[in-house]
């Protein structure tokens, strides 16, 4: 193990793979304070890039991207009530009424710490139990595939903000989504409708930009400028009660958001609300939240960016994505000619463990961007979204276009933008239509698998048992989550100040 | 507050839900089923269609029992249709017109879908996206698109 750490290390620290962390760290930062992108939008736009590199500076990059966004969404969520991210949403309850009583300077300080320490934390999460899940993803067969695919969309469906049923729909439609194409089993074309461009399956890039980044462009462009007071940050250093008041709740938000963030769906945000919650009933004098106390920062904080890092063990381990975000990366390197499962901390090792070496450095150069640059994050803060949105929208469909050299794909992303806006507004969330595309091929496959080895009895979900481990979590999931009592608890005032919790995380 | 149950989104939801699954049920029925054992390119696709009948269904169901749900917001009519006109245009142009008619285009059009469109200012960010992504994607990356016309 030590070993591979090391060896993990050594591919991190190339000048090639040291420069895509910081690019992926800074361009993260970046999306992460300005509202209206996110990292989702950023990834889907960089794709095309990534074909150039190695594959392990791509995942390096990329990741980056991902977790850096997540550290940085708390800058505008302290400084001006408006979250960069959606999972931030929770830290503009106390982090913006201490940055209104001057105190913006401690809030930011231990929304780093927090994040620094979750970040290394999590590292080590994913040092530790990577390996032994990857292990186990060896020994999987059909049916415990199914299986995982199914507690996979669960999940997402059941760790989100909306209705449950609408969720759960939106993540099937999206299963069949991934069914357009030519069937692999009977060489049979599904919903072509005639054209020769869809015996492919879907554009996965064109599919996440059309519901993540055209939906909301469509959505912000013709909403007005919300004006802006920009305070300014003094004294940027906690005081010691500051300090011994945020400990605990970091530890506390670091295990939430680890455990939270291994499960698919929007780890995150519910990481962070939960740590929330967690906090208050905690406290010792409970009215102090919502109007600065700094556990309510420290503890979300901590939770989202645990969270952040966790989400990728599905990924690395057995080929899952946790979220959209991971199943660009998944595209990503399938596109370079590596299948992400079980087997590729053996076949990649230099792969597997250069990312979580990155990970940790990339922590590192998060917290040097996050404090001290944060006067220049600020200032970009002014540039209106009316500046900004046009040149997303054709980043974006040069994005699409350049992964098939194919128009069609911007055409159908442009159609699909469309039905992302009508989405939004019926209140189905894009993430889970992401993930049900990228895990419906598999599904599809190992189902059909799986009841070809049990001769069509479904029984053989149940008698084995990993699969029936995972359906029964799945059902855990489904039932405990869809409890009034839980669902109650989100709806949190924090849900109004939220941009569009449904976009990106 | 309640909301009559055909402003929700759940409602609408819904039923958008049923239509889609019963539209793909309607296709795929024409693909060879199979059977459970030996599932055909059908099966999967019509049982996804059955699955969001019964979702989209209990959706409305439940909301209309519930008799409440959550408001449809505010609509942008002409931000909808200005960005999804403007990157179909890029559709239409990139391989007619060349990169840069096409990202001029898409760059003023999705201008034009903005709150406070401002002639001078719009035309200064389409002409400058297109210096930039001739400079970044032609020329720095590689892209084998061509700027102009094709054979220009």
């Amino acid at each position: 193990m030590l070993h591979s750490i090391a060896m993990g290390f050594g591919v991190a620290l190339t000048p090639t793979n040291f420069l895509y962390c910081f690019i992926g760290a800074f361009l993260g930062t970046l999306v992460g304070v300005l509202p209206g992108i996110g990292p989702i939008t950023t990834i889907a736009m960089l794709l095309p890039i990534t074909f150039k590199l190695s594959p392990v500076a791509s995942l390096i990059m990329l990741s980056g991207i991902y977790y850096g966004a997540h550290h940085a969404g708390s800058t505008t969520a302290i400084m001006l009530n408006m979250p960069g991210e959606p999972s931030s949403v929770v830290i503009c309850l106390d982090g913006h009424p201490m940055a209104r009583q001057g105190r913006a300077g401690p809030a930011l300080c231990i929304s780093a710490i927090g994040s620094f320490v979750a970040g290394c934390i999590g590292v080590i999460i994913i040092a530790f139990f990577a390996p032994p899940l990857a292990e186990l993803g060896l020994k999987f067969g059909a049916p415990e595939y199914t299986a995982v695919v199914i507690l996979a969309l669960a999940a997402v469906s059941a760790l989100t903000q909306r209705s449950l049923l609408t969720t759960l729909a939106t993540a099937v439609f999206g299963i069949l989504l991934g069914t357009v194409g030519t069937d692999v089993n009977s060489g049979v074309t599904r919903f072509d409708f005639g054209f020769p461009q869809l015996y492919e399956n879907l554009n996965l890039v064109g599919l996440a930009v059309a519901f993540f980044a055209f939906a909301e462009i469509a959505s912000r462009a013709g909403m007005a400028e919300t004006r802006r007071i920009l305070d300014k940050v003094k004294g940027l250093f906690p005081t010691r009660a500051d300090l011994r008041d945020s400990w605990k709740a970091i530890l506390r938000g670091t295990a939430l958001g680890g455990a939270f963030g291994i499960l698919p769906g929007t780890g995150p945000l519910i990481s962070a609300y939960a740590a929330y919650t967690v906090e208050k009933r905690l406290a010792a004098d409970p009215s102090r939240f919502g109007k600065g106390a700094i556990e309510g920062v420290a503890g979300p904080e901590s939770a989202n960016n645990a969270a952040a890092l966790t989400h990728f063990i599905p990924m690395l381990t057995l080929g899952i994505p946790a979220g959209p975000a991971q199943a660009l990366m998944i595209a990503a390197l399938t596109i370079q000619g590596i299948s992400p499962g079980p087997d590729m901390m053996d076949k990649h090792p230099e792969l597997f463990w250069g990312v979580i070496a990155s990970m940790w450095i990339g922590n590192m150069m998060l917290l040097v961007l996050n404090l001290p640059l944060i006067g220049i994050w600020i200032r970009l803060l002014r540039i209106p979204y009316r500046l900004m949105y046009p040149a997303i929208l054709v980043f974006c469909c040069i994005g699409v276009y350049s992964v098939n050299n194919e128009v069609f794909d911007v055409a159908l992303a442009a159609g699909f933008g469309f039905v992302g806006y009508v989405f939004s507004k019926l209140g189905c969330s894009p993430a889970p239509l992401i993930i049900g595309f990228i895990l419906g091929p598999i599904l599809e496959v190992n189902l059909r698998r799986a009841l070809l080895l049990s001769g069509g009895d479904f029984s053989i979900f149940v008698t084995r048992p990993i699969s029936l481990g995972f359906l029964l979590l799945a059902a855990a999931v489904l039932v405990f989550l869809s409890l009034p009592a839980f669902r109650r608890t989100q709806r949190l005032p924090g849900a109004d100040l939220a941009v569009d919790e449904a976009a990106e995380d | 507050m309640r909301h009559p149950v055909l402003a929700t989104q759940e409602f609408w939801a819904g039923a958008l839900f049923v239509a889609l699954g019963g539209a793909s049920m309607a296709v795929a029925r024409h693909y060879d089923i199979g059977t459970t054992m030996r599932m055909g390119p059908g099966y999967f696709p019509v049982l996804l269609g059955a699955a969001l009948i019964l979702l989209g269904g209990a959706s409305c169901v439940r909301t209309w029992l519930a008799g409440d749900g959550t408001p449809i917001g505010p609509v942008q009519v002409r931000s909808v249709l200005l960005v999804t006109i403007s990157a179909a245009g890029f559709a239409l142009l990139l391989e007619t017109a060349g990169l840069a008619a096409a990202v001029f285009a898409t760059a003023f059009l999705a201008c034009l879908g903005g709150r406070n469109f401002r002639l001078g200012e719009s035309l200064a960010i389409a002409a400058a996206l297109v210096v930039f992504t001739t400079l970044l994607f032609v020329y720095g990356l590689g892209l084998s698109v061509s700027i102009g016309p094709p054979g220009w």
